[in-house]
């Protein structure tokens, strides 16, 4: 199957899950369309080698004489309805939105299927005060798509009606990293956004409970001062580095463990890519039915806010060199079994083609 | 205000950068200096919509943020030079004169400050007083402009936070030179003076003047305080990350799982914009959900003195899990009404409870330790009521307003002699 196929997404980068699946989708033959909301070009760059003819960017910020004294109701008013213009002439027959958030702001046009992925933020925060938030998107969409069991669950909480069709699709990562051999301390590594979901004030806390490692923090986001602050206030300061979103496979090829402790549902994004680069992982819960998600040769799974659990499971690891070598080939493994791209690929255009029947 | 100080009689005190209106304890420290004779006044960066101007014997002026659009920023200033003559001569002298080498930082907040400095000029105050170290940071150009001297406090927190984020490091940057040209700098514990050191204070011009209550307002109820059937407890603080709500919740689950039937009432607003920090809303939400605590925790927003005092009057103690303080009212206020409190040692909270004496202090990111301290309250009612009882004694003997008063109309006086 093919036809146009428009993804609505907001500031990806070059290894986001929306510009993996463009070009995926590129490959096979579809007339894919990346339509960028909210592109604020002071603050991000088009990743490269998108073609410009497949590139929309809309709500476009980009000088600072037209932020200061341009009129106000041109650069605020509802970017979404920039977005819904350009979609109007992209005309797709389908329109894919990364996030829930996006999805329930924005309209397709008429006539076009729709298909919304809900990612952990949404189904687990979004609206969490309204419990009739996703309502309007459940009216609209044809199809959900979640990258695994714990996200349907919470969808379900949330209200998905029982005859949507939900396409639990696991993320396609590929990864091909040289690791290089670990020196003295144990080198601990998260790539997150720096918000409160990723619980990464829990991880540092467990740091500081596991003797001689060294910790990196790979993210951005406005959570920062909280965790400066923790790092600060259990003395972990000389062996925690926070640093900007990097290239994920140098990054993983100097990690011994992957440090995930997420405290929202569903699996981090960062874990494929650690399990492809054959990182072990120490991560927290995914939720319901998310608990035995990833088998423990590759992982070890510990309560959410706990770091002395995740602290105890971390020096285990510290302990063992053998250990982590055996969990590195089983998530190499594992990966190429369980988030195979080609297969990520093949499933979304199974859904696609569902949607536009 | 209690006896005569003859100095601060009349004296024009102009609070600079306080978001109106503000936090209760400044409500109260203003009404209680206009009611010793100050003429007060306040510039404020919050000031708009419907908001009520009215604070007895308080003058409230907006002054524009320097956050604020360029274009109505120059909007402003225009509009200032129309105005009558003083302003538009405060605006003039500002843009041109001894504000302008400080001003390399930005046109943006250039603009700001001009248009601060024509909706203050005219005061002619007697002292300036920043209430927040970032205020002190913000204003302090405009301060130096009014010639007058300046006051600024130090309130833990921020003092705490701010130098170890980059993107502060204008405020880290700037904040000694704060200290420099204050006359006098207000600390609300000693581990706040110590990081004010720490960061370039002189010792010899803190000031250290602690949070206080009104122990006739604050009051034991006049019921005596008996056990329900579940533990009662309230926790009080904007919905910001440093409060530590997230650990809180986590105490009350282990709370609840450890057998004691618990429920927490939450009381705080939503951080607004000049607070520069998401709410937190969201997450203690989340947690509460997650953690099953849904039918546990009730969330208040902001509520009136009044109606905390009757929250903590009816309360079994007071929750508080902060991670950065100075010393916070709300303990004060809970030891007031006889409320044993588990509080963090955040900040200086341990200069106004003892462990173990008025309530118990753990760790910050300790709740394991919160909840073993709220269970140990909860089997054993005669050490709460002894506690309880302890922390009124505490706050009588060290923390009343009519005390802090006296030292705030002391630090003044103090300023104003050695300006003349």
């Amino acid at each position: 199957m093919s036809g146009r196929v428009a993804i609505v997404c907001q500031a990806p980068s070059r290894w986001s899950w929306p510009v993996q699946v463009f070009h995926g989708l590129i490959e096979r033959g579809f007339d894919a369309h990346l339509v960028v909301e909210r592109a604020n070009l002071n603050r991000w760059a088009p990743p490269d080698g998108l073609p410009e003819s497949r590139l929309h960017l809309c709500h476009v910020q980009r000088r600072p004489a037209l932020r200061a004294f341009g009129p106000r109701a041109l650069l605020a008013s509802e970017p979404e309805r920039l977005t819904e213009l350009a979609l109007a002439r992209i005309k797709p027959r389908l329109v894919h939105f990364e996030n829930g958030s996006i999805a329930l702001a924005t309209r397709a046009p008429d006539g076009a299927a729709v298909i919304a992925s809900l990612r952990s933020e949404d189904v687990s925060i979004g609206g969490i005060e309204d419990p009739d938030h996703f309502e309007p998107l459940w009216g609209r969409a044809d199809a959900i798509h979640v990258s695994d069991r714990a996200l349907e669950a919470r969808a379900t909480k949330r209200g998905m009606p029982a005859d949507m069709q939900c396409a639990v699709i696991a993320p396609g990562v590929e990864l091909s990293t040289e690791r290089t051999p670990t020196g003295g301390s144990l080198r601990l590594l998260s790539i997150d956004p720096m918000t409160w979901t990723q619980g990464l004030e829990h991880s540092i806390q467990a740091v500081s409970l596991v003797p001689d490692c060294e910790y990196r923090i790979s993210g951005d986001g406005e959570h920062l001062p909280a965790l400066a602050f923790a790092r600060h206030q259990v003395g972990v300061t000389g062996s925690v580095t926070f640093e900007p979103y990097g290239d994920p496979g140098p990054l993983l090829a100097s990690a011994d463990v992957l440090v995930s402790a997420q405290v929202i549902d569903g699996i981090n994004n960062s874990v494929p890519c650690a399990l492809a680069a054959g990182v072990p992982v120490v991560m927290t819960s995914a939720g319901e039915l998310g608990e035995d998600a990833l088998p423990e040769d590759v992982a070890l799974v510990v309560r959410r806010r706990d770091p002395q659990a995740m602290a105890e499971r971390l020096r285990e690891l510290a302990a063992d060199p053998q250990r982590r070598a055996q969990m590195s080939q089983a998530a190499r493994e594992l990966a190429r079994e369980r988030f195979d791209p080609q297969r990520e690929l093949d499933q979304l255009a199974e859904l696609y083609a569902h949607a536009l029947t | 205000m209690a006896g005569p100080v003859p100095l601060i009689q009349g004296a024009h005190l102009l609070e600079v950068g306080l978001r109106w209106p503000p936090e209760t304890f400044i409500q109260r420290k203003l009404r209680g200096l206009a009611d010793a004779g100050m003429q007060v006044s306040v510039g404020s960066t919050t000031l708009a919509g419907p908001t009520p101007r009215a604070l007895d014997g308080v003058r409230v002026v907006h002054m524009p943020h320097w956050r604020e659009r360029p274009a109505r920023q120059l909007a402003g200033v225009v509009g200032s030079a129309l105005r009558p003559r003083t302003r538009a001569l405060s605006a003039v002298r500002a843009a041109g004169g001894p504000l302008a080498p400080p001003f390399a930082a930005g046109f943006k907040r250039r603009l700001g400050l001009v248009r601060a400095l024509s909706s203050l000029g005219h005061l002619r105050p007697d002292i300036v007083h920043f209430e927040w170290e970032s205020a002190a940071v913000q204003f302090l150009p405009l301060a130096e402009s009014l010639a007058c001297p300046i006051v600024m406090s130090c309130r833990g927190g921020d003092i705490e936070i701010y130098p170890l984020i980059a993107s502060e490091a204008r405020w880290t940057s700037e904040l000694p030179r704060a200290f420099e040209v204050a006359a006098a700098v207000h600390c609300v514990s000693e581990e706040t003076k110590r990081s004010a050191v720490e960061r370039g204070l002189d010792p010899d011009k803190a000031w250290l003047i602690t949070p206080a209550v009104d122990p006739s307002f604050f009051v034991p109820p006049p019921w005596p305080r008996v056990r329900g059937e579940e533990m009662r407890l309230v926790s009080v603080g904007w919905l910001r990350w440093r409060k530590g709500w997230e650990y809180g919740l986590e105490a009350l689950r282990r709370l609840v799982a450890d057998g004691v039937p618990a429920r927490l009432d939450v009381v705080g607003g939503e951080p607004g914009p000049d607070h520069g920090e998401a709410s937190e809303l969201p997450r203690i939400l989340w947690a509460a959900d997650e953690l099953g605590l849904r039918e546990r925790v009730q969330l208040l927003g902001g509520l009136s003195s009044t109606d905390v005092r009757e929250l903590l009057q009816r309360a079994d103690a007071l929750l508080h899990p902060s991670l950065a303080e100075g010393i916070p009212n709300i303990v004060l206020e809970a030891m007031a009404c006889g409320l044993p409190v588990v509080t963090t040692s955040a900040g200086g909270v341990r200069e106004a409870v003892g462990d173990g004496v008025e309530g118990f202090v753990v760790a910050p990111r300790d709740p394991d330790g919160l909840a073993r301290a709220l269970a140990t309250l909860w089997r054993d009612p005669r050490l709460a009521a002894r506690m309880g009882a302890a922390g009124r004694s505490r706050v009588e003997a060290s923390f009343t307003l009519a005390e802090q008063e006296r030292r705030w109309a002391s630090l003044y006086e103090h300023v104003l002699e050695r300006a003349a």
